[in-house]
C-alpha cells in the first residue's frame, strides 16, 4: 500500500544492482582497463576548449567534391599565432617539409571548408581548416556535429575545436578557423607520409551544457590527402634523479613540436581522499602515482618554454618500471637550441606561472 | 570529485571507471524506468559506459557529466526499444509483470509500476535523480513545457492511485 510520499521515497532508495547488470558493467570496465594496459593515458592540451576523441571505429564516408586551390602558401593565422612562429622558423619549416599546405576546399549547404595547413613531426600533428559561410548563431560557438579522422586507414586519437583566441570568434562574414591536433600514439613517425582522411558532418552551435551541437546545418565536408612531416629529432641518454620523487629521467627526445621523457619509475599506488557529491560520503580511492610531470624545455639562451599541448603518458613495459611522457609543444622549437627538459617538482597550491624554482631542470646536452 | 572528473576527462582509466561506478544507481534506475528486463538494462549500461569512455572528450564541462551520461544512456535505451519494437501500452492497460529475481527490489519495482510507463522517466529524472526541468528538456530533447506537463500528469496519476488505495483500505 502506497501513498504519494511513499512511492517517491521508495524510488529514491538505493536498489540492489542485479547481478547481470553489474557483471555487464564490470565487463566494460575490464575492457577499458585492459585496453589501456599499454598505459596510453592522454592529457588535454592547455589550449582552451579543446575536445578529445579517442581512436574509435568510425566509418569514413565517401568524399564530397574536393577542389584543390591554386598553389598558394599562406600560413594559418591560428597556427602562426598559437605556435608563435618567427619568419625564420616559417622558412625553415617549409624547407624541411615540417609544414604543408594542402589547400583543398569542399563546399556543401552553403558552407565552405578548406584544409589549409598541416604541421607534423615524429609524434604530433597540427591541422588548420578555414570555414566560410557560417551565418548561424552569431556570438555563439560553432561546432561540428561529428568529426572523423583516420591516418593510414586507422582510427587515431586527436583533439579538436575552433580557434578562439581572436575576438570575435566568428568573423562578420561567417568565417572562422578550426584546428585538429593529431596524436601519433602508434609511435615515432606514425603520422608522416600517411594518407589522412578527415570528415566533418553537420555544423551548428554548442550550448553550455552537454557540449552537443544544435541548430545544425546538415552538411558533409570530407578530405583526403597525404601528410608530409619532418623526422628531425634530438635523442639523448640521461641519468638524473628527480629529487625524492622516486623517479629518474633516463632518456629524452626533442622534435620540432614535441618533447618526450623516459623515466625509471617503479609503479606504486597512492591513496586519495574524495567526496561523493551525490551522497556527501567521504571515501578513499587508490590511484597509480605519477612521476614529476614534464613541463617543457629550457633553451640555450635560458628561455623557458612551457607551452605544452596535449600529451600521452604511462608505463610502456609490462614490468611497470619504464614510464614515458610525450607532449606536444605549443611552440615551434628550434631543436638545436633546446638544452634541458623541465619537470614540475610538485603541483602548485595557488594559480601562478611556474618559475625555475618550481622545476627540476635536466640537461640533455653536454 | 572535481579532481576525479578532471582525471576521467583526461582519460585516466581508473578515474573514469570509478566515476562510472559511482553513477551505477542512476544508470540502473533510469534504464529500468525505460526497459522492462534486467537483460536489456545490462546491455544499455554496458554500451553507455563504453560510449562515454570513447566520447569523454566531447564533454565540454565536467560539471554536466551526469546530464551527459544520462543522455547517452537514454539514447542506448531507445536503440534497444527500437530494435525490440516494443509495444508501449496505452495508459490504463495493465502492464505485464516483470520477473524480478531480486526480492530486495520488489517494492521498488512495484513503486515504478504505479507511475505508468508514459511518465516514469520524467518522474525518475526529476524527483529521484534531481535534474531540473531545463536539464530534462535537454536530455529528452523535448520542450520544458512538455516536461512540466508530464510531471504534472505523472503526479496526478500517482495521486489517483493513492486515492483508490486509500478508499480500498477504508472499506
Amino acid at each position: 500500500m502506497m501513498n504519494e510520499k511513499t512511492v517517491l521515497d521508495i524510488l529514491k532508495e538505493e536498489v540492489v544492482i542485479p547481478k547481470e547488470v553489474q557483471e555487464s558493467a564490470d565487463a566494460a570496465f575490464e575492457k577499458i582497463l585492459s585496453e589501456t594496459e599499454k598505459s596510453k593515458v592522454f592529457r588535454f592540451p592547455s589550449w582552451p576548449k579543446r575536445r578529445f576523441a579517442a581512436a574509435a571505429a568510425a566509418a569514413v564516408l565517401c568524399l564530397s567534391t574536393v577542389t584543390a586551390g591554386a598553389a598558394y602558401i599562406r600560413w594559418s593565422r591560428g597556427l602562426e599565432k598559437e605556435l608563435a612562429v618567427t619568419k625564420e622558423q616559417k622558412e625553415q619549416a617549409e624547407k624541411a617539409h615540417l609544414t604543408d599546405f594542402p589547400n583543398l576546399t569542399v563546399e556543401d549547404k552553403g558552407i565552405t571548408v578548406t584544409a589549409k595547413q598541416s604541421i607534423v613531426d615524429n609524434y604530433y600533428g597540427y591541422l588548420a581548416f578555414k570555414v566560410d559561410g557560417f551565418t548561424r548563431g552569431k556570438g555563439k560557438e560553432p561546432e561540428f556535429n561529428d568529426l572523423s579522422v583516420r591516418v593510414g586507414g586507422k582510427d587515431i586519437s586527436y583533439t579538436y575545436g575552433m580557434y578562439d583566441h581572436d575576438e570575435p570568434k566568428v568573423n562578420a562574414d561567417g568565417s572562422f578557423e578550426y584546428q585538429i591536433m593529431l596524436y601519433g600514439a602508434e609511435g615515432k613517425g606514425s603520422l608522416m607520409d600517411k594518407q589522412i582522411d578527415v570528415v566533418f558532418s553537420g555544423l551548428g552551435v554548442v550550448t553550455e551544457k552537454a557540449g552537443v551541437a544544435e541548430d545544425v546545418v546538415d552538411g558533409k565536408w570530407a578530405f583526403s590527402w597525404k601528410l608530409t612531416g619532418s623526422d628531425e629529432i634530438y635523442t639523448a641518454k640521461v641519468s638524473e634523479k628527480l629529487g625524492d620523487s622516486g623517479a629518474s629521467v633516463t632518456g629524452a627526445e626533442v622534435s620540432p613540436i614535441s618533447v618526450k621523457a623516459v623515466y625509471d619509475f617503479p609503479a606504486k599506488k597512492v591513496k586519495e581522499h574524495a567526496v561523493n557529491e551525490t551522497t556527501g560520503e567521504e571515501y578513499e580511492t587508490e590511484m597509480l602515482a605519477e612521476p614529476p610531470l614534464l613541463a617543457g624545455v629550457k633553451l640555450k639562451d635560458g628561455t623557458l618554454v612551457m607551452n605544452t599541448g596535449g600529451g600521452m603518458m604511462g608505463y610502456t613495459d609490462g614490468g611497470k618500471n619504464v614510464y614515458e611522457e610525450c607532449f606536444a609543444m605549443g611552440r615551434l622549437l628550434d631543436v638545436d637550441e633546446v638544452e634541458s627538459l623541465l619537470f614540475v617538482r610538485k603541483p602548485l597550491e595557488e594559480e601562478r606561472e611556474l618559475t625555475e624554482d618550481d622545476l627540476y631542470v635536466v640537461k640533455i646536452r653536454k | 570529485m572535481d579532481r576525479l572528473i578532471e582525471k576521467a576527462r583526461n582519460r585516466e582509466p581508473e578515474a573514469f571507471t570509478r566515476l562510472m561506478q559511482m553513477h551505477m544507481q542512476t544508470m540502473y534506475k533510469v534504464a529500468r524506468s525505460m526497459l522492462r528486463s534486467d537483460e536489456d538494462v545490462a546491455d544499455a549500461v554496458q554500451e553507455t559506459i563504453l560510449t562515454c569512455w570513447e566520447k569523454i572528450g566531447q564533454l565540454k564541462d565536467g560539471r554536466y557529466i551526469k546530464t551527459w551520461m544520462v543522455r547517452v544512456l537514454i539514447n542506448k535505451c531507445n536503440d534497444i526499444l527500437r530494435a525490440r519494437k516494443r509495444f508501449v501500452p496505452e495508459e490504463g492497460m495493465p502492464e505485464p509483470a516483470v520477473f524480478d529475481r531480486h526480492f530486495e527490489n520488489v517494492e521498488w519495482n512495484e513503486a515504478l509500476r504505479t507511475i505508468g510507463e508514459k511518465y516514469r522517466l520524467v518522474i525518475m529524472l526529476y524527483y529521484v535523480e534531481g535534474f531540473k526541468t531545463s536539464e530534462i528538456s535537454q536530455i529528452l530533447d523535448i520542450s520544458e513545457s512538455t516536461v512540466r506537463t508530464r510531471l504534472s500528469r505523472g503526479r496526478e496519476k500517482m495521486a489517483g492511485i493513492y486515492k483508490a488505495d486509500r478508499e480500498r483500505r477504508a472499506l
